[in-house]
C-alpha cells in the first residue's frame, strides 16, 4: 500500500506531495533520531562520541581508531566497512586505468622497454588474472623480471625476508610491504604509496609507475578489519540487532535493509534497501543502462526526504530539530545511498546509470572532501567516469581526493597517464570564455 | 469494472507518467552570457560559438558518449600501411540544410579553406597535419599526411562547410554565411534575431533522429537573471552556472546540475608587442601588484592557478608556486626597469605616467567584477588604469586581429587534451599576447609529437614552469563549473567541452 501512496503523493512530478513520517524507527534512522533524540543521546553516551563525530565528517580512519572499546565494536566494524568500500572503488579505478593504459600502449606499438611489462603483469596477478602474456614480454634484465618468474601465491604476498641485509628485487621488496599491510600494519605501504613505485630514466625525463596493487591490498585489509573475527558478510546481520549503532549515518534506513541480501562487496551494502522499495524506489536497478531512470530515483528520494524534513520541522522537539539541522541527516543519507546505488550500477555493468547516481550524489556547493562530500562520493564518481571513458573528468574528482588522502595520488597519476595516452592522436580545441 | 493497483505497480505508474509526459515537440531554450557573433566554424573563437556549431554542423568524425572517435559524415576509413595517408568513405544519405547533397567536394573545400592563408581561419592549426586532400568520386576522399599518423580519425573532428555556398577557398569572416549558416547537423538555423537570440529547428532531412523540435539560444547578459529564468521555467538550460547560484539551483527540485568541466582558466594578459611589456621586470612588477585571491572572492569559488593548466590537469606543474601580491617586490622591480615613483604615480623613462588600458569582454559579470577590482588594486599601487569593455565584433577586431590592447582580462577554455600550442607557441593562431619563447616553442613542438604520455606530461609541466617564469600572463584561477537543466529535459548527457554533441538524443517533457 505504501508504494501506491508514495506514487499518488509524489505523482508524476516527483515533488508535489509530502510523505508523512511514521512513528519512531519505522521511517528509518534519520526520522528516528529526530523524533526520539534521547536514543541518539544514549548512543553517544554508550559509545565513543569522538568516533561518531569523525564518522559524521567522513573521516572513517579516525573514527575506526577512536572506536576502540568493546562497546564500540559495531561502530568500529562499520567504519572499516566504509573504508573497505572506498578502497574497492579506488582499486577498480586503478585496475581499469592500468589495463586500458597498457592496452592502448599496445595498439601504438607496445609499451616502453624496462619495467613496464612487469607492472602490467603485476596488475594482472594481484587482481587474480593470468599474467602470462605480460610476463613473457618482460625482458630478463628488466626490474621485476626475476620476481615475475615465481608465480606462486607466496611470491605475490611474501613475508619479510629471513635476512634483511640481502638486497631484494624492488618488486619483491614492495610485496613485503603488501604482506605487512595485509597483516594489519599498513603504515609503510601507505607511506610508500605517496610516491612512484618504479622510476626509470628515459629520454630527458623520468618515467614513473605507481603501484597497481596498493589499493587492492588496502581494500582487503579493511575488509578484514570489518569482519574480524568472522567473515565480513556475516557482520551486517549482527548490526541489524544492534539498534541505532548499526544504522546511524548509514546508506540503509532499517534493520531489515541489512538482512535483505549479502552483497558481493562491502560497498554495496544498502544499495537494494527494501524499505526504499516500499516508498517507490525499487530494489532492482532499471533494466536498461539509461540515465533518466537513475535520475528519476534520485528525484523520488529527494522528494521523500523533503517531505519528511517538512513534517519534522513542524512536529519535532527542539532537540530533534537541532539534530535535524546540525547533522544534515537527510542529505547525508541521500548521498550515502546514491553512492552505493552507483556501485550497484557499476557491478551490473550500467556505467551510465552509475554516472548519473554519482553526479547527483556529489554536493556541488563544496569542492573538497569533508562533511558535505565523502571520499567515497568522489571515488565512485571518478570510477563511474573512468568506466564511461571520461578519464580526464575523473581527474577532477580524484584531485580533491588526493589532497585529502595522499595515498590516492597514485590512482590519480595512473588515470592521468591514461587520459594523456588516449589523447595523443588528438589536436586539442580551445575557445575563449 | 473495478480496477485495482497493487503496490508493485507504483513503479510502472511512474514509468507511464514519464513516458506520457515527454513531448518530442517541446523546445529547448538555453542561455548564453554572450550570443555568438558568427556561426561559421572556421572562425569560431568562443565557447558560445562552439556550442551552436555543434548543433548546426558535423565533422567527418565525432565523439561517442565514451569519447571515442566514431563516424559522423564518414562511414568508414582505411589507413595506409605506411600510416602516411588514408581514404575516407562518406555517408551518401546526407544533405545540407538547403537540400543540396553532401559530397567529397565539401570535405576537400573545407580543408583547403582552412589551410588558405587568405581565410585566416582561427582553426587552421587543426588541418596543419594534412599535406593534401583530393576527392575520389563523390563519396570518398584521400588525405595525405605530413607525417606518420596512428589514428588520424581522431584529428578529423573539425566541422565541414558546404562548398556550394562559397565562391572560393578564401573565406571572409564577414561573408553572409556568418548569420545564414547551412550545415548538415540535426538542427538548422532559422533566424538570427535582432535581440541577439538565435532560433533553430530540427532539420527534417537529417539522417538520424533528433528529439528536440526546436532549440532557442537567448542572450542573457545579466547572469544574475539567468538562474531566475531557469527557476521560473522561462529557460530549460543554463550552460554555465555562476558559483554563487549553485546552492539555490541545487535546492530547486525542478533543476538538475551537471558538471561541465571545460578546463577553463582566467588570466590577465600582457600585449608583448608593446616594448614596455617586453621587459620581464615590468610584467613581473605588475604581476606582484595583483592579489588574485582578493579578486576571486567576490566572483565565487575556484582554485588559483600558476600556469596555463587547471590543477587537476595531467600537465599542471605543482612545483610552481603562486606569487602572492607584494607591493615592495613590485616597487623594486619597477625601479629596476627604470620607472620612478612620483608621489602616488609611476612614471616611465620619458617622464610620462604609466598608463594602462585594461580590456575585457562586454557582457560578462565575472570579467566586469575582476576588471573593477583589479583597477582598484593597480591604481592603489601607482598605475593609471583605464578599463574598457568590448563587444564581440570589436573584441575580435582589436584583440585577435589588430592586437590593439595593453592588458586583457579573459578566460580560455580547453577540451580534455588541454593543448596550449595555439596560445603560447610563437606560431599559434590564438597567441594574441604575441608571446615568443624559443624554449616554450621547442617544448610545445616536442609535446605534439611525443609518443609516450609521460614524456608529454614532462614536457608540458616544463612548459608550465617556463611560462610562469616568463610571465606573459598573470594566471588567475579556474572556477567550479556546472550547467543546469530543467528536469523536464530528458536523456541528458553533456559533452565535457562542446556541450551539445549528443543533444539530438535529448527531449523535453511538457
Amino acid at each position: 500500500m505504501t508504494a501506491l501512496v508514495a506514487s499518488i503523493l509524489f505523482g508524476c512530478t516527483g515533488s508535489a506531495g509530502v510523505a508523512t513520517p511514521s512513528a519512531g524507527s519505522a521511517s528509518g534512522w534519520p526520522v528516528a533520531i529526530v523524533t526520539e533524540p534521547t536514543r541518539f543521546a544514549a548512543l553517544m553516551e554508550e559509545t565513543d562520541r569522538d568516533g561518531w563525530i569523525a564518522f559524521h565528517r567522513n573521516d572513517t580512519v579516525t573514527a575506526w581508531q577512536a572506536f576502540d572499546s568493546a562497546a564500540d565494536t559495531v561502530a568500529r566494524q562499520r567504519a572499516a566497512f566504509v573504508q573497505a568500500g572506498l578502497y574497492d572503488d579506488l582499486d577498480a579505478i586503478s585496475d581499469d586505468a592500468t589495463k586500458r593504459l597498457f592496452a592502448s600502449w599496445d595498439r601504438r606499438g607496445g609499451p616502453p622497454a624496462g619495467g613496464a611489462a612487469a607492472i602490467a603483469a603485476l596488475n594482472e596477478r594481484c587482481h587474480g588474472r593470468s599474467d602470462d602474456a605480460w610476463r613473457a614480454r618482460a625482458t630478463p634484465d628488466a626490474p621485476g623480471a626475476a620476481w615475475l618468474k615465481d608465480t606462486s601465491e607466496a611470491a605475490l604476498w611474501p613475508s619479510d625476508p629471513v635476512d634483511p641485509s640481502v638486497p631484494m628485487d624492488p618488486f619483491a621488496a614492495r610485496r613485503v610491504l603488501h604482506r605487512r599491510a595485509r597483516d594489519g600494519m599498513p603504515e609503510d605501504l601507505v607511506g610508500a604509496m605517496i610516491g612512484p613505485f618504479l622510476i626509470e630514466p628515459a629520454n630527458g625525463y623520468d618515467r614513473e609507475f605507481f603501484d597497481p596493487c596498493a589499493m587492492r591490498t588496502l581494500a582487503d585489509l579493511w575488509r578484514g578489519r570489518a569482519g574480524a573475527p568472522g567473515v565480513w558478510q556475516d557482520v551486517p546481520e549482527t548490526w541489524s540487532n544492534a539498534g541505532l549503532a548499526g544504522l546511524l549515518f548509514a546508506p540503509w534506513l532499517m534493520p531489515d535493509d541489512l538482512r535483505a541480501d549479502k552483497p558481493a562487496a562491502p560497498g554495496l551494502l544498502g544499495a537494494r534497501s527494501p524499505s526504499l522499495a516500499a516508498l517507490g524506489i525499487p530494489a532492482d536497478l532499471p533494466s536498461n543502462d539509461e540515465v533518466d531512470a537513475a535520475r528519476g530515483e534520485a528525484h523520488q528520494l529527494a522528494a521523500i526526504m523533503d517531505g519528511w524534513q517538512q513534517v519534522l520541522e513542524s512536529d519535532a522537539s527542539d532537540d530533534g530539530k537541532a539534530l535535524l539541522h546540525d547533522l544534515d541527516l537527510f542529505d547525508r543519507f541521500a548521498q550515502d545511498w546514491l553512492v552505493v546505488r552507483a556501485r550497484l550500477a557499476l557491478a551490473n555493468q550500467h556505467p551510465r546509470q552509475a554516472l548519473a547516481y554519482a553526479q547527483v550524489a556529489l554536493d556541488p556547493t563544496s569542492s573538497e572532501v569533508g562533511q558535505s562530500n565523502s571520499p567515497a562520493a568522489y571515488a565512485v564518481l571518478a570510477r563511474a567516469l573512468v568506466a564511461n571513458g571520461r578519464s580526464r573528468e575523473a581527474l577532477d574528482a580524484l584531485t580533491p581526493l588526493s589532497e585529502a588522502l595522499p595515498e590516492t595520488v597514485g590512482v590519480r597519476e595512473q588515470v592521468a597517464d591514461l587520459t594523456v595516452l588516449e589523447g595523443l592522436d588528438r589536436l586539442g580545441d580551445s575557445k575563449e570564455n | 469494472m473495478k480496477t485495482s493497483i497493487s503496490p508493485t505497480s507504483a513503479v510502472s505508474l511512474t514509468a507511464i507518467c514519464a513516458i506520457s509526459a515527454v513531448a518530442f515537440g517541446a523546445p529547448l531554450r538555453y542561455a548564453e552570457d554572450r550570443a555568438p557573433s558568427i556561426v561559421n566554424p572556421v572562425f569560431a573563437t568562443t565557447m558560445s560559438e562552439a556550442r551552436i556549431n555543434e548543433l548546426v554542423f558535423e565533422g567527418l568524425f565525432t565523439d561517442d558518449q565514451e569519447l571515442r572517435s566514431k563516424g559522423a559524415l564518414a562511414s568508414s576509413f582505411q589507413l595506409a600501411a605506411d600510416r602516411k595517408s588514408m581514404t575516407v568513405d562518406l555517408r551518401t544519405d546526407v544533405t545540407w540544410h538547403d537540400g543540396e547533397a553532401f559530397t567529397s567536394k565539401d570535405v576537400v573545400f573545407t580543408v583547403n579553406a582552412m589551410k588558405d592563408a587568405g581565410t585566416a581561419s582561427t582553426e587552421s592549426g587543426r588541418v596543419a597535419w594534412i599535406a593534401s586532400i583530393a576527392a575520389e568520386g563523390d563519396s570518398r576522399v584521400k588525405i595525405n599526411f605530413t607525417s606518420e599518423q596512428w589514428a588520424p580519425d581522431e584529428k578529423l573532428h573539425f566541422k565541414i562547410l558546404p562548398a556550394h555556398k562559397f565562391t572560393s577557398t578564401t573565406i571572409k569572416r564577414t561573408d553572409p554565411f556568418r548569420t545564414q549558416p547551412v550545415g548538415t547537423g540535426p538542427y538548422q538555423l532559422t533566424s538570427f534575431n535582432g535581440d541577439n537570440s538565435i532560433s533553430l529547428v530540427k532539420y527534417a532531412g537529417w539522417y538520424g533522429t533528433a528529439g528536440l523540435a526546436e532549440v532557442a539560444m537567448r542572450e542573457v547578459a545579466d547572469t544574475n537573471y539567468q538562474a531566475k529564468l531557469l527557476m521560473y521555467e522561462s529557460l530549460e538550460a543554463l550552460v554555465r552556472v555562476l558559483p554563487r547560484d549553485i546552492a539555490a539551483l541545487k535546492a530547486d527540485r525542478r533543476v538538475e546540475l551537471y558538471p561541465y568541466q571545460t578546463n577553463s582558466w582566467w588570466y590577465v594578459g600582457f600585449n608583448m608587442k608593446q616594448p614596455r611589456f617586453q621587459d620581464l621586470l615590468v610584467r613581473q612588477a605588475i604581476h606582484r601588484m595583483v592579489d588574485a585571491k582578493g579578486l576571486l572572492e567576490p566572483v565565487g569559488t575556484g582554485d588559483l592557478v600558476t600556469g596555463p593548466f587547471v590543477p587537476s590537469s595531467p600537465f599542471y606543474n605543482h612545483d610552481v608556486l603562486p606569487l602572492p601580491a607584494d607591493p615592495n617586490a613590485s616597487k623594486t622591480l619597477l625601479e629596476s626597469a627604470g620607472y620612478t615613483l612620483q608621489g602616488r604615480q609611476w612614471m616611465d623613462k620619458t617622464g610620462q605616467p604609466l598608463k594602462i588600458r585594461l580590456t575585457a569582454p562586454e557582457g560578462s559579470d565575472v570579467a566586469q567584477d575582476v576588471v573593477i577590482n583589479l583597477q582598484s588594486q593597480l591604481q592603489l599601487q601607482g598605475l593609471s588604469v583605464e578599463p574598457e569593455f568590448l563587444g564581440s565584433a570589436e573584441w575580435k577586431q582589436r584583440i585577435w586581429k589588430d592586437r590593439d590592447f595593453d592588458l586583457i582580462v579573459s578566460q580560455w577554455s580547453f577540451d580534455r587534451n588541454e593543448d596550449i600550442y595555439e596560445q603560447f607557441h610563437s606560431k599559434g593562431t590564438r597567441n594574441f599576447t604575441s608571446y615568443n619563447s624559443p624554449e616554450v616553442d621547442g617544448l610545445l613542438d616536442q609535446a605534439r609529437t611525443a609518443p609516450d604520455p609521460q614524456q608529454k606530461r614532462a614536457l608540458l609541466r616544463q612548459a608550465h614552469a617556463t611560462i610562469a617564469r616568463e610571465d606573459p600572463m598573470v594566471f588567475l584561477w579556474t572556477l567550479d563549473s556546472y550547467s543546469a537543466l530543467s528536469t523536464k529535459v530528458k536523456n541528458v548527457v553533456i559533452h565535457p567541452f562542446y556541450f551539445f554533441t549528443w543533444a539530438n538524443e535529448w527531449s523535453v517533457a511538457q
